[in-house]
């Protein structure tokens, strides 16, 4: 037995012809050596979520785990359900950027299967749409422990149904997955060109939302703007109710580090809270990442967590932010993005399709980087630092009233800061 | 199963927590979230030059891992499928990839990379991961993998300077039972290599030549070894 298919194919290649030959030898002509591999086995007595298997493929360790589950109650639950009790909704910290997907998990999670389903969470990476959709499925389970819960990253799923086709078993793999009560699938960009894996999706999810039960999907975009999806899929996943999450805004960014700190045992001070929010924008988990940093640093060294000891601890992170963020950057991706020339971002035209890109742009300037006015005035064809204050009130007042500059402020933070 | 794939990978016996020497406190931090994420699970990475001691540092957490260990050098397993390779190794205990920089940009092994950190931090497993870079200056292809990356303990490894380098020449030496002075390291550093691989690859040679000849490794001695090495190599 292989520990896993790799080992199975490297034994096979390169020792069976030689095994075979020495059993032979040893044991008469009628001894066939088979190498199959075997499913992960529980190492040193480690915690297993999923019962041991026999038969290797997910499928039938998702399954084993389902009957298991039946009479082990309500750990056996837990447990085959793949679900992170850490992710609730007490841990997760609600702002203005992900405030109507919470409110929207909340509704699914005290009436699944209502209206809101499926639940389709989009947005960009580490925002949070995991830690949602756990959530949920925990405060499903915390209220049912006898409900059948399945949270599973997209490409889990694909892997079952190939190994399902494998061993000629689809329609367990069918069974199985129409028989739960809820089920939360991550990252479905994941199916994009995957023809026979979409299908056999349609038709699950399908079938679950025919019996009622409750489906809650992630992506990293809208439906719509997923290449190599099938349309009849992207249609179906409108049917019930889309959030977006946005990346958090200062606020926010402040309240997780401290609700992180504080779950680490740490009391983490406001003004540092800011100094790492204000310089780490893109999503929540480089702020976890930079946090750890910061505390496996004063827990080393016995030093209290100050703004000294995060520029310390964070010395390469904020230096290569530094590099990435800098005026002449940020105009060269504003001119690209609103397909302009650089050198209009430095002229005196007022025409709105260039006076507008370079308000953002020095709007940008403003809130990325340390220069002052007159600075980025002068880093824009030499302008007066009252002509940045008014691009940056202008664009400000934009944000709230117009859909168009709060998209176009989300797409060119996300391509300044990741 | 240890995790031991029947490939040339096996982790080098010296690689050790037990034979590696804290020279500042990156490398204690290092050291202490590596032993801590032994009991707790979570993401590990190191960066830096060759030589700085990340790949030590992964190899020293396998040594450790109670519950089955698998070390990944990449560079030596080009041309091996990643998604049949990882498979199951979610279910280890500790698993270190060393090099990554070398499978960034390739689609197949970010999956599967992806796949396998999934599959650990569901476990409560450890992964270790050690490049060149930092995770945000890799080009990877998948946002997702990058993200993940960046939410684990990050450490830079500086290069070692001429001190740290004569300090962990010294103490490998000790470790081995092998008596160098700092004199005699320094001229080791002078006059034969700046590298510490390098350095660290000669004390396997002059521990033998010591044993052989029953000397210390005094600067003469050094002088005389090396240069009637030199000599056999021009033969």
């Amino acid at each position: 037995m292989a520990p896993n298919r790799f080992v199975r194919e490297w034994v096979v290649d390169k020792f069976l012809p030689r095994i075979q030959q020495l059993c032979t030898e040893y044991a008469g002509p009628g001894v066939r050596v088979v190498v199959e591999a075997e499913s992960p086995a529980v190492p040193g007595g480690r915690a297993e979520p999923s019962p041991p298997v026999d038969e290797g493929p997910g499928l039938a360790r998702t399954a084993a785990a389902v009957t298991s589950r039946r009479s082990s109650g309500n750990r056996g639950r837990r447990e085959g359900s793949n679900l992170n009790p850490q992710f609730t909704f007490e841990t997760f910290v609600e702002g203005k950027s992900n405030q109507l997907a919470r409110a929207a998990a909340r509704q699914v999670a005290d009436n699944p299967g209502g209206a809101y389903n499926p639940l389709f969470i989009y947005g960009g990476v580490g925002l949070g749409k995991t830690h949602l959709m756990h959530a949920v499925g925990n405060a499903l389970l915390a209220r049912d422990p006898e409900a059948r819960i399945l949270y599973l990253h997209s490409e889990s799923f694909v892997a079952d149904m190939v190994k399902a086709l494998q061993l000629n078993a689809i329609n367990d793999f069918k069974r199985f997955y129409r028989t739960v009560d809820a089920l939360l699938i991550d990252d479905i960009q994941f199916f994009a060109n995957k023809d026979r894996s979409q299908e056999e999706f349609f038709y699950t999810f399908n079938a679950l939302l025919e019996g009622g039960q409750q489906m809650i999907l992630t992506c990293d975009r809208y439906p719509k703007e997923i290449d190599g999806l099938e349309e009849r899929l992207k249609s179906r996943f409108g049917w019930g109710l889309t959030v977006a999450v946005e990346p958090p805004e200062l606020e926010t960014r402040v309240a997780i580090l401290i609700n992180k700190a504080s779950h680490a045992g740490v009391t983490l001070p406001q003004d540092v809270a800011f100094f790492i929010a204000q310089r780490i924008r893109s999503n929540v988990r480089e702020l976890e990442g930079a946090l750890k940093r910061v505390i496996a640093n004063a827990q080393f060294t016995g030093r209290p967590i100050d703004v000294d000891l995060v520029r310390e601890s964070l010395k390469d992170l904020l230096a290569l932010q530094e590099r990435l963020i800098t005026i002449d950057n940020i105009q060269r991706t504003v001119a690209e993005y609103y397909k302009i020339k650089l050198s209009d971002l430095h002229s005196k035209r007022r025409s709105r399709s260039v006076a507008r890109p370079r308000q953002v742009a020095m709007f940008l300037a403003k809130e990325l980087t340390n220069h002052s006015l007159p600075e980025i005035g002068e880093a824009f064809g030499g302008k007066d630092h009252t002509t940045v204050l008014h691009a940056c009130r202008k664009v400000r007042e934009l944000r709230e009233t117009s859909a168009d500059i709060r998209e176009d402020l989300k797409n060119l933070m996300r391509l300044l800061t990741t | 199963m240890t995790g031991q794939l029947p490939l040339a990978v096996a982790l080098r016996e010296e690689a050790t927590f037990a034979n590696f020497l804290v020279t500042d406190a990156v490398r204690g931090q290092a050291v202490a979230a590596l032993c801590g994420g032994l009991a707790g699970g979570g993401l590990v990475y190191l960066w830096g030059k060759a030589g700085a001691g990340a790949s030590h540092l992964a190899q020293a957490t396998c040594h450790e891992a109670r519950g089955g260990h698998q070390w990944l050098p990449l560079a030596e397993l080009g041309g091996c499928d990643p998604a049949a390779l990882t498979e199951g190794l979610e279910a280890l205990a500790v698993v270190a990839l060393d090099d990554l920089q070398l499978a960034a940009g390739d689609g197949a092994w970010e999956r599967a990379l992806f796949a396998l950190h999934n599959g650990l931090q569901r476990r409560g497993g450890l992964l270790v991961v050690t490049a060149d870079r930092p995770p945000r200056a890799l080009p990877l292809g998948l946002p997702d993998l990058a993200s993940r990356l960046a939410a684990g303990l990050v450490f830079h490894l500086p290069a070692y300077g001429d001190e740290a380098k004569r300090a962990v020449l010294c103490f490998r030496a000790r470790r081995r039972g092998l008596e160098l002075s700092e004199e005699a390291a320094d001229w080791l550093l002078r006059r034969h290599s700046r590298h510490l691989v390098d350095l660290l690859a000669l004390l396997d040679w002059l521990d033998l030549e010591a044993l052989r000849h029953q000397r210390r490794l005094t600067v003469p001695f050094l002088r005389a070894l090396l240069a009637q090495r030199a000599a056999q190599g021009k033969q």
